[in-house]
């Protein structure tokens, strides 16, 4: 699996929030915004995080249909979240993949701030809009 | 600090080395290759890490001119490892920044490998030694 890094976003500071993503060219809805490598982390290191609220506790992922956690790499880890949000994250669920996609949900103008619904409560949410 | 992903690299599968970064245009010597945002870590995520060896203890960054450690985002966890390296790793050691700069010690072609020098000695002047 080849990656090339996405050419329509910048990380930018975004009042308040700290960092995070927006657009520097007009996006699709359906439109493939970013292939993100992933680094799988064991259930010791998601509890230790959780645990002791480190800083990765704030950045680490459930996948909940394949229950394997991970670490965005490429800019996954910085997105903000939004209830009212214009991505989804997709993966491959049959056989897990080093890697997960950043999908665009609606048209996105240029500059507008790229968010998804971390959805942090519980798996059962996340597969409801899956 | 607003952060362009980069226009001249790919992810690819390394025979024997698992993911590592390649040129897909011809970059010159002392151009920036990459910047990466990077996610500071405290000394207790570290000391976890190297106790219970875990998978991030081969990802994280120590940055021992500030005398921090950080997790590189964008493409620069994934940078393979040599002692024949043709980038090196650059930061503001006076004013600290959650970035670190990926620069070409070398020309480097189209298709090569771009590899850093890890450094696992954790000597200080060594790594000084470079800047």
């Amino acid at each position: 699996m080849e990656i090339l890094p996405p050419q329509k976003i910048k990380v930018a500071d975004i009042p308040i929030k700290g960092r995070g993503i927006i657009t520097t060219q007009d996006i699709a809805k359906d439109e493939i915004i970013e292939i993100c490598p992933i680094i799988f982390i064991s259930q010791k290191e998601g509890d230790f995080f959780e645990k002791n609220k480190t800083t990765l506790n704030y950045y680490w992922l459930l996948q909940p249909e394949t229950n394997k956690s991970c670490i965005m790499l490429g800019y996954g880890s910085l997105y903000n979240h939004s209830n009212n949000p214009n991505v989804e994250i997709d993966y491959e669920t049959k056989e897990s993949q080093n890697y997960l996609f950043f999908r665009a949900l609606k048209n996105i103008e240029t500059g507008e701030e790229i968010v998804f619904d971390y959805q942090s409560d519980s798996g059962e949410e996340f597969l409801k809009n899956s | 600090m607003e952060i362009i992903p980069p226009k001249k690299i790919k992810i690819i599968d390394v025979q024997g080395k698992g993911r590592g970064v390649v040129a897909t245009q011809d970059i010159a010597k002392d151009e920036i290759i990459e910047i990466c945002p990077i996610i500071f870590l405290s000394e207790k995520e570290i000391e976890f890490f190297e106790k219970e060896n875990t998978t991030l203890k081969f990802y994280f960054l120590e940055q021992y001119a500030i005398n921090k450690y950080c997790l590189m985002l964008g493409y620069g966890s994934l940078y393979n490892h040599s002692q024949n390296p043709n980038a090196d790793i650059d930061y503001n050691i006076n004013n600290i920044q959650n970035y670190v700069i990926f620069q070409a010690i070398k020309d480097i072609k189209t298709g090569e490998e771009i590899v850093f020098d890890y450094e696992f000695d954790n000597n200080k002047e060594e790594f000084l030694k470079l800047d």
